[in-house]
């Protein structure tokens, strides 16, 4: 009754309170995702310690097919290059960074067009279709790389694991691959998808999940997002996968050369080009050219500056509304405060004990808490971007701030002076 | 008949200036073993009504004993609320009614049993002279009405003890008559009354009187 009684009375100010309250908790866990996102990209492939020098790696038979051909038919030519992509891998002071985004043939896939390889891109999507067999195929989004390339996007596995890439080899008909995050719910760790990589059949192993928001740079693009892609590592040893099958090999090996090279910013050019000429005089392989890439570093620093003034800039809006609403409900719970002020006093000279008392007005309490909690979690539901963790900590901020207004206002309802001491 | 006995009781309070001031040292009280009202005299600031806050169990902070029926109580806020529930009305200068709610509502929160609280009501209404009022606002009571209110309020838990501070100090004489009258219905009754007042008036109407004197009582 007393809380029907204190809902009409107070009605207006428990609601204002609670709305309040409940925006600071959503713009709160904003700044939450915003957070975690960030601090995602800012170690990962934002880092101040990839501030390095990109450097393209191109092959010098654009244009000339015939020369392209008569190189790939050569098992001489071809291991020169397998020899330079090895060494190239090895070498200490550069990255060999190499990713292609050759999309693969899966058959039976279990997505739908977001996974299209054209998905996103502009281009009109092939979408489901049938092979020569009647079976289901579709194109669908990869990113082959290699394990510096893996690694200097410091890309985590969020479920499962990495590939084992000194254990891929394409000959064996069997090769294990990350899937974006976007693909979790469609297949599992350990299923297997048939299909056709450089036009080899294979079986993919599902090892593990990237991370939300996984990206890598490719292709002049700084944040290029794996979510809805298959990560396929390239092979161990891609000479002996030439040995084994020529014709698929020199396309992979080809691809594998076609991509960045990092090196520290220390390095000039010329030492770039002393080191792989280096290469290239031991392995018998020149049919390279080497390109700068300047606007990597000047995007790297550009973007990271610009998500750490927004990350700035967010935090001190949130601190602010903080502090907006620390006022707001104070000033709210003194005038709710004053309402109940003689209902306590009249309570406590008729003999009523104080956690009688605290136990009737935390009925209200409840009641604007929870008003509260609905209200932050519709507001979340409505947002576009959705973290657990953001949320659950922001609830258990909730809980920390309901406890000591609670025990504010219990505190104050404590100090309600009884009658008779005017007359003293 | 319930006796308060306060024993060797010593308070000091602070001044809003900041000084000390001792007011009652070695002081001793008792209440309710025969006279059937008390009057507690003294000129304003002598500290009658912290007197009868301490008989309530609203103050507790002092030196000395509380006894209730020859029992001493430990003075907590918990043991003297349930003390006060169970023996003590309480009637205060002014009213103290919510005028949120209904006269009823008011007389409702003086209870402790809600079991037939409705005739209870109308029967301490009744007894104040003010029948029929149970759904009227306490806004739109007179003084002389809100207080006689505030008193069936305290009779609704059928006390053996009525603590009553300056109950007539906003009223007019005739108003003030009708109350006294009351009390000493109330005393016929059984139950034992401690007026904290300044008015020499009120006093002579009680059985007993008491001024605050160099921090302790003398009768008068």
């Amino acid at each position: 009754m007393e809380l029907i009684r204190d809902l009409r009375r107070n009605g207006l100010l428990i609601a204002v309170k609670a709305l309040v309250m409940a925006v600071f908790a959503v713009s709160l866990y904003t700044f939450g995702t915003f957070a975690q996102s960030t601090s995602g990209a800012v170690n990962g492939s934002l880092a101040a310690d990839r501030d390095v020098d990109l450097y393209g790696l191109v092959d010098t038979f654009l244009g000339d097919t015939d020369g392209f051909e008569r190189f790939r038919a050569s098992d001489r030519d071809l291991r020169t290059l397998t020899d330079f992509v090895a060494q190239l891998g090895r070498n200490d002071r550069l990255d060999f960074l190499s990713a292609f985004d050759q999309p693969v043939v899966i058959e039976d896939f279990r997505g739908d067009g977001r996974f299209d390889a054209n998905a996103g891109s502009g281009l009109a999507e092939r979408g489901e279709y049938r092979g020569e067999g009647g079976e289901r195929l579709r194109d669908v989004k990869s990113m082959q790389m290699n394990h510096e390339m893996f690694a200097f996007s410091r890309l985590d596995v969020a479920s499962g694991s990495a590939p084992v890439w000194t254990d891929v080899d394409y000959s064996s008909g069997l090769v294990p691959v990350v899937l974006g995050t976007d693909y979790r719910g469609l297949y599992e760790i350990g299923d297997e998808l048939r299909a056709d990589v450089y036009g080899v059949r294979e079986r993919l192993r599902v090892t593990g999940f990237l991370s939300p928001g996984s990206a890598v740079f490719h292709r002049g693009d700084i944040n290029h997002y794996l979510d809805d892609t298959i990560v396929l590592p390239y092979p161990a040893d891609v000479g002996r996968f030439v040995q084994q099958d020529r014709y698929t090999g020199g396309i992979v090996a080809f691809a594998m050369l076609n991509t960045d090279i990092a090196a520290s910013t220390s390095m000039t050019y010329d030492d770039v080009i002393g080191e792989l000429g280096a290469i290239a005089a031991r392995t018998g392989f020149h049919e390279y050219s080497l390109q700068g890439i300047p606007t990597y570093l000047v995007q790297l620093r550009l973007v990271r500056q610009i998500v750490i003034e927004n990350f700035g800039l967010l935090g001190a809006v949130s601190a602010m509304t903080g502090v907006a609403t620390i006022v707001v409900c104070r000033r709210i719970n003194r005038v709710l405060g004053d309402h109940r002020r003689r209902w306590v006093r009249i309570c406590r000279t008729v003999g009523r004990s104080d956690r009688a008392i605290l136990r009737t007005v935390g009925q209200t309490w409840a009641v604007e808490y929870s008003i509260v909690v609905v209200l932050y979690a519709v507001g979340c539901a409505l947002l576009p971007n959705h973290h657990a963790y953001p949320f659950l900590g922001v609830m258990a901020a909730l809980g920390v701030w309901f406890s000591l207004d609670a025990v504010s206002r219990a505190h104050r309802i404590l100090a309600t002076e009884t009658p008779g001491r005017r007359g003293r | 008949m319930t006796s308060i006995e306060l024993r060797n009781v010593s308070k000091s309070i602070r001044e809003p200036n900041g000084a000390i001031r001792s007011l009652f040292s070695g002081l001793d009280l008792v209440v309710g073993d025969t006279d059937p009202s008390v009057a507690l005299l003294g000129r304003s600031g002598s500290g009658k009504s912290t007197l009868l806050r301490m008989l309530a169990g609203l103050d507790l902070d002092y030196d000395g004993s509380y006894s209730s029926a020859g029992r001493p109580l430990v003075r907590t806020s918990a043991v003297m609320a349930r003390h006060r529930l169970e023996t003590m009305g309480i009637v205060t200068q002014g009213y103290d009614l919510l005028h949120d709610r209904s006269v009823l509502a008011n007389l409702v929160l003086g209870a402790t049993d809600r079991s037939g609280v409705r005739t209870r009501a109308a029967e301490c209404l009744e007894f104040v002279g003010l029948p029929g009022i149970q759904r009227n606002r306490p806004g739109a009571l007179s003084g002389g009405e809100a207080q006689r209110v505030a008193i069936a309020r305290a009779l609704m838990k059928r006390p053996s003890v009525v603590l009553a501070d300056e109950p007539t100090g906003a009223l007019d004489e005739e108003t003030e008559t009708q109350v006294l009258d009351l009390f000493e219905r109330l005393q016929d009754e059984g139950a034992t009354f401690v007026i904290a007042t300044h008015s020499e008036r009120v006093a002579a109407r009680c059985a007993r009187r008491f001024r605050i004197v160099d921090q302790r009582l003398a009768e008068v």
